[in-house]
């Protein structure tokens, strides 16, 4: 029987933890940021929950506490593994087949025609308007006009030729 | 202005798209509801990329014909949102079959779902509406290919259509399949073109992308095995660009790691190194990927690399100034620590010395870099070391103690003189902590040098006494014999007096228990040492 003759592929158990280290059970960048490191546990809480992930909930929590202290943070960095190299090529993969990007192929689109004599819109006619617009006649008696013009006449300030009183007293300070 | 006038004045056209939008907005607001105006006025926003507006405009619209609801899904492919535009585009469909632009955009946001079935359903009618021959030909090649990939039948078995298909027709679908929202979907389809067109550059490179990808999604989810074996099954024919050669290596590479095959995982690094010269990142995979198999030899040059190219192309943690900075530094201590651990302190030293360029006034690096130059027997560079360190550790009385490090012992005299240095510091500073644990240490290191000299004049002695009993006593050089022994009998008096010095400064366990066991049989050598005198 060829199930007979298929070699029996054998996996070994994972790698502790702290050898696979945080930025590859969350599946995150080591330059990822708080937000997605927030949005990677929580996806991998679901998983972990749903028994869709091969790696036990009590790690990815672990992971995100390590990722989340600065130092210990800086100590995964050198002893985990990079799935990605320098120029970034998985990323940028990963974002040109995720959907992520514009659509690949052209939408048709067809906009309707413009028949501009359907476009018709009721609105009043400007000359009734005008028509029914009453103006207020203006009040014959203004008693502000008097005190206005009594202003106006009054003639303005000379300081050069302001009266003193020569008999006044001096500053007493000098 | 009537607003009939407006419209005849409002161009709409893209450059004029935003002045349309206002005048049709004050058009709309002063002549109440006209589904014109509202229509045009979602085009003038959909023209300016505000697909928010464009859709408000268009739902003022009220029934919504064939046309708006094509307006509404093109809206929701702009946003995205594939299920909502594949939503729209039936309605439209529904309201008006005969229109190909619904149609062929259902007929695409279905295969960008995933959803083959639908799309299957829908090409045969799409190829009857399409206006040009050269569209109804490209609309056969993807029902083919729909086709041939839901079929297990085909799955080996070559197309003589699709291998005979034109250049762009092939850079088409391969540009389609890389937008299809689920990378599974674009997977099928890669591969069933890829069986018939095994020579297409082009076609086996979006296969080994789209593969990449679909392996990618396996490591999320910690599933290396599945990974491992999805890139190996196409890994072997492939011939690409090198940059992508290397990221399927290097993926190949970890997902060896985590299975616990450094062998294979080491040689899949080696490999993408070759491909792309030099990379950080690669670099240390290969150094870690040594280490775990202990091979330190050649984890070395590799971390050396690594710390010759940590710069600012790394990845950095956000919001950290100087992360390179303190990633080399963390990096070049770590290994160091890996040499001290295994005793190889010549190596540890020029880590550590690479370290401290990072942080020169780091008072725990410079005690570091003193041990190690005691250790590696470098006294004047250990002076120098602990000459920085009392300027930036002033007045730490442990520093007093490190003094005493740099005493080399030859004899009683050297030990005694450490004896006596630890014990002026601890009385100095009693109950200091520090102080303390390093006199343990200090203690810890002399206890074995005391009953090394002790071992040494217990050998002169018996050897002394073994002749005395061996030979007459005519053939004795008795003076000689006291003369030795008068000097032996010093020398175990002093080590009994340096001994019962340390006793009271030793706090550990075991060297308690050695010092009085030292104590005991130096007290019996002195006794023999007085039995042969009288």
């Amino acid at each position: 029987m060829a199930e007979e003759d298929d070699p029996i592929v054998l996996e070994l158990a994972p790698p502790p933890r702290e050898r696979v280290g945080p930025f590859l059970l969350l599946g995150l960048e080591k330059d990822a940021d708080a937000q997605e490191i927030e949005a990677h546990w929580a996806q991998r809480v679901i998983w972990a929950r749903k028994g869709q992930v091969d790696v036990p909930l009590e790690n990815i929590n672990w992971a995100r506490e390590i990722i989340n202290d600065a130092e210990k943070r800086l100590q995964a960095d050198v002893t985990s593994l990079n799935l990605d190299l320098t120029d970034r090529v998985l990323a940028r993969l990963e974002n040109a087949y995720s959907g992520a990007g514009a659509v690949t192929w052209q939408p048709l689109d067809r906009e309707k025609p413009h028949d501009w004599s359907e476009t018709r819109v009721d609105l009043p006619d400007a000359a009734r308007i005008r028509k029914d617009i009453v103006v207020p006649a203006p009040r014959e008696e203004f008693p502000a006009v008097p005190r206005l013009l009594a202003e106006m006449l009054r003639e303005p300030i000379d300081p050069w030729r302001l009266p003193f009183d020569s008999a006044a007293p001096q500053d007493s300070t000098s | 202005m009537r607003t009939d006038t407006i419209l005849d004045v409002v161009p709409v056209a893209d450059s004029a798209a935003a002045r349309a939008a206002m005048l049709l907005e004050e058009a709309l607001d002063n002549g109440g509801a006209n589904d014109r105006i509202a229509y045009l006025l979602g085009v003038a926003y959909k023209r300016q990329g505000k697909w928010s507006a464009a859709r408000t405009a268009f739902q003022r619209i009220a029934p919504p014909d064939a046309n708006i609801h094509l307006q509404l899904g093109l809206l929701s492919l702009h946003e995205r949102q594939w299920n909502q535009a594949s939503h729209e585009f039936r309605q439209a469909r529904q309201l008006d079959p005969a229109s190909y632009e619904a149609c062929h955009n259902l007929l695409f946001t279905s295969l960008t779902l995933g959803q083959f079935e639908v799309a299957l359903e829908l090409l045969p009618r799409a190829r009857e509406l399409a206006p040009e021959p050269a569209e109804r030909q490209f609309l056969g090649l993807v029902q083919r290919l729909l086709e041939n990939s839901t079929s297990s039948d085909t799955d080996e078995r070559i197309d003589l259509e699709l291998l005979r298909i034109s250049e762009e027709d092939e850079r088409r679908l391969v540009t389609l399949f890389r937008g299809l929202a689920q990378v599974d979907a674009a997977c099928r389809l890669l591969r069933a073109l890829a069986t018939s067109r095994p020579n297409s550059p082009t076609v086996q490179e979006a296969l080994l992308e789209a593969t990449l990808v679909q392996a990618k999604a396996l490591i999320d989810r910690c599933k290396w095995g599945a990974a491992e074996r999805l890139l190996a099954s196409i890994a072997d024919e492939f011939s690409g660009p090198r940059p992508i050669r290397a990221a399927l290596l290097n993926v190949r590479g970890v997902c060896a790691c985590m299975n616990q095959n450094l062998e294979d995982g080491v040689s899949r690094f080696a490999a993408a190194l070759k491909q792309v010269g030099a990379d950080a990142r690669l670099h240390q995979n290969l150094a870690l990927a040594y280490e775990w198999q202990d091979d330190y030899p050649r984890a070395d040059p590799q971390w050396n690399r690594y710390f010759d190219q940590l710069d600012s192309r790394l990845p950095a943690a956000p919001r950290q100034t100087n992360y390179h900075e303190d990633l080399a530094y963390e990096s070049l201590s770590r290994w160091a620590t890996s040499y001290t651990e295994k005793e190889r302190w010549s190596k540890a030293l020029l880590y550590v010395e690479r370290a401290l360029k990072f942080r020169p006034r780091d008072a725990a690096t410079v005690e570091r870099l003193f041990h190690l130059y005691n250790h590696a027997r470098m006294p004047a560079e250990a002076k120098k070391a602990l000459e920085l360190l009392r300027e930036l550790r002033a007045g730490d009385p442990q520093l007093d103690l490190f003094e005493l490090d740099l005493i080399e012992v030859k004899n009683l005299g050297d030990v005694e003189t450490i004896i006596n240095g630890i014990d002026t510091v601890s009385s100095k500073h009693p109950g200091n902590p520090k102080v303390e644990e390093r006199a343990a240490v200090l203690i810890g290191n002399v206890v074995p040098l005391m009953a090394g000299l002790c071992q040494q004049m217990t050998e002169q002695l018996s050897k002394v006494v073994d002749q005395v009993r061996r030979l007459p006593s005519y053939q004795v050089n008795w003076p000689t014999v006291q003369d030795v022994i008068r000097n032996l009998l010093r020398e175990f008096q002093k080590l009994r007096r340096i001994v019962g010095k340390s006793a009271p400064l030793t706090k550990n366990a075991d060297h308690r228990r050695m010092v009085r066991e030292l104590g005991e049989l130096i007290d019996r050598k002195i006794e023999i040492c007085r039995s042969m005198r009288g």
